[in-house]
């Protein structure tokens, strides 16, 4: 099953681009892969520039790695994705709170 | 150069359960002013979210102090364990009162949502006018100024501003130091970070602080496949049977052991079994019936459900496994007070020393979590209220620590990565410095470490300072280095065998010699190892009067 999974992410630094984009990366896998651990694939193999919450707490209770995965919100650390599929990621939200990339600043629930 | 500085009685580094409970402690003094610094929102870093809730406070203190020091090799500092025996009712009351529920568990343990309770804790900081919570901000160095008043450089993490915070009095919380270090870690669930880098350990080193019994270091079995990281959570599935990839069974049920798959007799079994090639190890459960269920953990449900849908049910696949880090039992030396031997300078949760010894039993770190968070907060509000307030900075050390960091930041001539590094840090560690160890590997590993050590300068970053993760890995890096030169030092240095270090050229424990703790400390800019004495006064080795 050694194929490629082609990831679409989100870009965005307000201190250096115009708007945002999104940009393409193809990692070959050989089974189902978590999006985060695809984040993380891409920030050190391929793209330094990426910037994400890297953490995760492994009971999908912390909220760090919530983002849009093909638009809808879901935890990154438990979202598989296999072999040959595409997958689009943005940011939980945007413009509100956005920092840079996938990160977003966490909510104040007084 | 002007920056920023912010000012405050009492700064607590971490944002895990100690940093919460110290601050909140410490913020009962409504004319202290607290800055929480967390280098990411609580709750979403460091290990205390990943813990699976179960908490040693039930039974007599002398039963749970006999079972940490025996469980511990009597490494323990023995005046900490008894402290933290006692305490324990006392913190979960308190804890109570935070509106985090506390039930029973099983044996010796009650159940603290660890996940949750941060959650409730991350609250109550922000109703409380005197603590200042800065979140997605990284400390990078701490000095002590003449005066005993402690300085910090740190890093707005969204902007990638750098500035100063003065306190008077310091806790440091940063958690553990083990899951950076090696390759396969249960601190890395799913396989990706906790973030758990030893930056704690080592800022307190620089600053002058002492390390104890930094080559303790609890390694465990764990899945092989990253995605089945998960299983560690289910206890019983821990239990056995493992077998070798003949199907030979080398261990039916660990319960027999102290610590149980924790046990570093039994690690040290596994290990030497994949030694003599009789690897991978696997836990084959695919014959036994449904497993009881523990309804009392919240979201139980939850977690069976997900192990299915991972396709990771025991009941239905063997789990191959392999051997992980997961937990540092050395740290900062203090006392039970969380002193540290550093005047307004104190120490809670993981990074701290001297609380297990030789071995972590299971259960206890959140035990020591909760004790000296409160304990630190406590601590360190006395100190800042009784203290005489000095000015001044110490601004050449801040400039040198401000150059450094923004050095990564520079185009090189041929620069190099952060995860190039970092694999190679990590295979000699896993090579050289992991369950059994000799002489000649712990040289060989300073050298490859020292080698490491010196390409740190050449890292190259990209160059937007907002939210730059390769910078804060970066960062992080360069002071895990030093950590791994430390524990490896440490490990150089104890010429026995006790607990989770073994040294094949030392294989026996020396009670005669070694019921010493060893010191890691920083003396005209080189690392010392010094010797201290175990103090013995509750509990002893049978034989040692």
């Amino acid at each position: 099953m050694n194929q490629e999974i082609t990831v679409l992410v989100f870009r965005f630094d307000p201190d250096q681009d115009k708007e945002p984009r999104f940009d393409e990366y193809r990692l070959r896998a050989e089974e189902e892969v978590s999006v985060l651990v695809l984040l993380n694939r891409i920030q050190q193999e391929i793209d330094h520039t990426l910037s994400f919450r890297s953490y995760c707490c492994g009971l999908q209770m912390c909220g760090s790695c919530l983002m849009k995965i093909n638009q809808k919100k879901r935890f990154a650390c438990i979202t598989l994705v296999r072999p040959g599929e595409r997958v689009a990621i943005e940011p939980a939200s945007y413009p509100e709170g956005h920092i840079k990339d996938l990160v977003v600043k966490m909510e104040d629930q007084k | 150069m002007n920056l920023t500085v912010k000012e405050c009685d009492i700064l607590v580094i971490g944002g895990g359960g100690s940093g919460a409970l110290a601050s909140l402690e410490a913020s009962e003094h409504r004319e202290l002013r607290i800055i929480l610094a967390s280098k990411a929102p609580i709750g979403q870093s460091g290990l205390t979210p990943t813990a699976n809730g179960g908490t040693k406070a039930i039974g007599a203190p002398d039963e749970l102090f006999k079972d940490m020091i025996t469980g511990g090799s009597f490494l323990n500092d023995q005046d900490i364990v008894w402290f933290m025996v006692n305490e324990i009712q006392n913190a979960l009351e308190k804890l109570k009162r935070f509106g985090i529920p506390v039930a029973p568990l099983r044996g010796k343990s009650v159940c603290v949502p660890s996940a949750e309770a941060l959650k409730r804790l991350r609250a109550h900081i922000l109703q409380r006018p005197n603590i200042e919570l800065l979140e997605d901000v990284l400390i990078t160095r701490i000095f002590r100024s003449d005066g005993d008043e402690w300085t910090t450089t740190a890093l707005d993490l969204a902007t990638g501003e750098f500035f100063i915070i003065k306190a008077t009095a310091m806790v440091i919380a940063t958690g553990g130091l083990t899951g950076e270090l090696y390759s396969h870690s249960s601190n890395n669930p799913f396989g990706v970070t906790t973030d758990a880098s030893g930056t704690g350990h080592v800022m307190a080193y620089l600053a002058g602080a002492e390390l104890i019994d930094m080559e303790m270091i609890q390694f465990v079995p764990l899945p092989a496949n990253p995605r089945c990281l998960h299983l560690r959570y289910f206890p019983d599935f821990w239990v056995g049977p493992y077998q070798n990839r003949f199907g030979e069974t080398i261990e039916s049920n660990v319960s027999s052991y102290p610590g149980e798959s924790y046990s570093y007799l039994f690690v040290q079994k596994f290990y030497r079994e994949l030694e003599k090639g009789n690897g991978p190890i696997y836990i084959d459960q695919r014959n036994l019936g449904q497993p009881e269920q523990a309804p009392v953990i919240q979201s139980w449900e939850q977690r069976i459900k997900l192990i299915k849908s991972l396709g990771i049910d025991p009941r239905e696949n063997r789990i191959e496994l392999l051997l992980g880090s997961h937990f540092g039992m050395g740290g900062i030396r203090v006392n039970p007070n969380t002193e540290t031997t550093l005047p307004g300078l104190y120490a809670a949760g993981e990074v701290m020393g001297g609380v297990h010894g030789g071995m972590r039993l299971s259960g206890y770190s959140l035990t020591q979590m909760i004790v000296f968070g409160f304990e630190a907060g406590k601590q360190s509000a006395h100190y800042a209220l009784r203290k005489r307030k000095f000015d001044g900075l110490p601004h050449e050390s801040i400039e040198e620590e401000r150059e450094r960091i923004f050095r990564f930041l520079k185009a090189k001539s041929r620069p190099v990565s952060v995860i190039e590094l970092k694999n190679r840090l990590q295979k000699v560690m896993g090579d050289l410095v992991f369950v059994l160890r000799d002489e000649k590997g712990l040289t060989d590993a300073l050298k490859e470490i020292g080698a490491i050590k010196s390409q740190v300068s050449n890292i190259g970053v990209p160059t937007s300072k907002r939210f730059n993760l390769e910078w804060i890995r970066a960062i992080e890096f360069s002071l895990m280095v030093e950590a791994a030169e430390i524990i490896t030092t440490s490990a150089l240095a104890r010429k026995e065998s006790r607990g989770f270090h073994y040294r094949r050229d030392f294989p026996n424990e020396d009670n005669q010699k070694w019921l010493r703790h060893t010191v890691a400390k920083l003396e005209k800019d080189c690392l010392k190892i010094d010797l201290a004495p175990v103090v013995l006064e509750r509990l002893n080795p049978a034989g040692v009067p």
